[in-house]
């Protein structure tokens, strides 16, 4: 299977029906915007991977492999499965597509987990929150490790928080 | 970067190559439908954020911003991330798009977790179960918040009839007595209170305030709180409005309200559908608690159904509470 590859980025015309309504002459530019819109439908919306990220991260925007498309913050929404309840061993670098490695130890039996995970959509932070339970005493850190996607869909302004 | 926007909902045709082949009058339908479809094809599929979400709230379907279209329940599916192990702090409104707070404490470290953990795609219902493993006991509750975002995809059945909520996680069986003398049967939990309703229906969409079940008097006290609900609809394939199995659904939420320092509630649902053989739903729950005196216990109900079935459906609800210890 091959990379669907467009030569320029299509835009998207909200073609009245009026513009192609029978006795009205068919005119080039009704055409042009009628095969921009199906181009426009094939790529508008995508599921791009982004990496594994950990606390403090900012998951950047993608470029579409398409055609060159650079997606703005208002276009990508991330959703995340979690990797690990643990920090990233040392080397690991946000955003990197092979499997990180984990730290070799963690504080205690986990306790509050996950104590408040999110990726703001608005600006890409990465926020985890994790508790242990060591000795009878919670112990709050921000260890974690998440797998990223972005979801995207050109001409939007979908992010909500 | 701005908002795509359609002055009309665009509709899709399935447009034969033949119409537009060698030979052949290019017609104004034709030119629309290719206009129509390259513009369906752009508004069709979308991820939506729908907002923070706890156990018992209802996603709703959302309204798609490119065009004013309101999805149906069967062109939605429903996908979450862990935001939290606990509960919300309180303020907490479903929906909510900004992070919650989460409650300050939990009943101990995490045992079952997630213990069942769905959003019923055909109805929205979050049904969350966590359990928690303190001093040789587990504590099974609802605590728990979620991410939802809506997977939506115009002219679709994507949604399947959804299961019953999941069960609560059921305690590691106790290893059995060492052989002896028999211990002699413990002493039947005394029932204090109880509800049976047969055929019920009520307004569309209504809420019946809540009903006292049994208010605990000067003392501390641990209860099991037993219901189950059970829908029926008729089974002739009707079809609502939407064009989808017309359905009726009850939820059912029960709670208790203590003095201080927040009430607590819980639902369990039931759903059934207008289909022949497709889901006549029951559901079944049990919930073990304490509660501190002055503690009120109450339940109630919230039914929907589609007006087409309205008259021929109606569901069943039994309730029974035990004082296990005082």
């Amino acid at each position: 299977m091959a990379q669907l590859t467009l030569a320029a980025i299509p835009g998207f015309f909200d073609l009245a029906d009026s513009a192609i309504a029978a006795g009205q002459p068919l005119t080039d530019d009704s055409m042009l915007k009628i095969s921009h819109n199906a181009k426009f439908g094939a790529v508008r919306s995508k599921l791009i991977f982004m990496g594994f990220y950990a606390n403090g991260n900012t998951v950047p925007t993608p470029i579409d492999p398409d055609d060159g498309y650079a997606y703005s913050r208002a276009e990508c929404q991330f959703v995340w499965m979690i990797y690990s309840n643990r920090s990233p061993a040392p080397g690991f670098e946000a955003g990197q597509a092979s499997l990180p490695g984990q730290s070799n130890s963690q504080p205690g039996s986990l306790y509050n987990f996950p104590g408040g995970w999110d990726i703001n959509d608005a600006t890409g932070v990465v926020t985890l929150r994790t508790t242990y339970w060591q000795n009878g005493t919670e112990v709050v850190n921000n260890d974690g490790i998440l797998k990223v996607y972005a979801v995207c869909l050109r001409l939007s302004l979908n992010s909500a928080n | 970067m701005s908002q795509l926007t359609l002055g009309a909902i665009p509709g899709f045709f399935d447009l034969a190559d033949s119409a537009i082949a060698a030979g052949q009058v290019l017609t104004d339908s034709t030119m629309l439908a290719m206009s129509h479809n390259g513009k369906f094809a752009t508004v069709r599929g979308k991820l939506i954020f729908m907002g923070f979400y706890a156990n018992g709230s209802t996603v709703p379907t959302p309204i798609d911003p490119d065009d004013g279209y309101a999805y149906a329940r069967t062109e939605c599916q429903f996908m979450c991330m862990i935001y939290s192990n606990r509960a919300p702090a309180p303020g907490f409104v479903p929906g909510q798009a900004l992070p919650p707070a989460q409650s300050s404490s939990q009943a101990g470290p995490l045992y079952n977790f997630p213990g069942g953990w769905a959003i019923n795609d055909v109805t929205g219902l979050v049904t969350l179960w966590t359990t928690y493993y303190s001093n040789g006991t587990e504590t099974v509750n609802n605590d728990g918040i979620i991410k939802v975002y809506a997977i939506c995809s115009r002219m679709s059945l994507t949604t399947r009839p959804g299961p019953p909520a999941p069960t609560a996680p059921t305690p590691p069986t106790p290893a059995p007595p060492a052989p002896g003398t028999p211990a002699p049967p413990a002493p039947a939990a005394p029932v204090v209170g109880s509800v049976s309703l047969t055929g019920q229906t009520a307004a569309l969409g209504s809420a019946t305030s809540p009903v006292t079940i049994f208010t605990v008097g000067e003392s501390n006290a641990d209860f099991t709180l037993s219901c189950a609900i059970n829908v029926t609809a008729p089974d002739t394939g009707v079809l609502n409005s939407e064009g989808q199995p017309a359905e009726a659904m009850v939820t059912l939420v029960y709670g208790w309200t203590y003095p201080t320092p927040q009430p607590w509630s819980g639902t369990i649902s039931a759903e059934a559908f207008d289909t022949p053989n497709l889901f006549q739903g029951s559901n079944a729950q049990v919930a073990a608690f304490g509660a501190e005196a002055g503690t009120t216990i109450w339940y109630y109900t919230i039914w929907t159904v589609d007006s087409e079935i309205a008259t021929e459906s109606s569901y069943d609800l039994s309730i029974t509470l035990k004082q296990t210890s005082s």
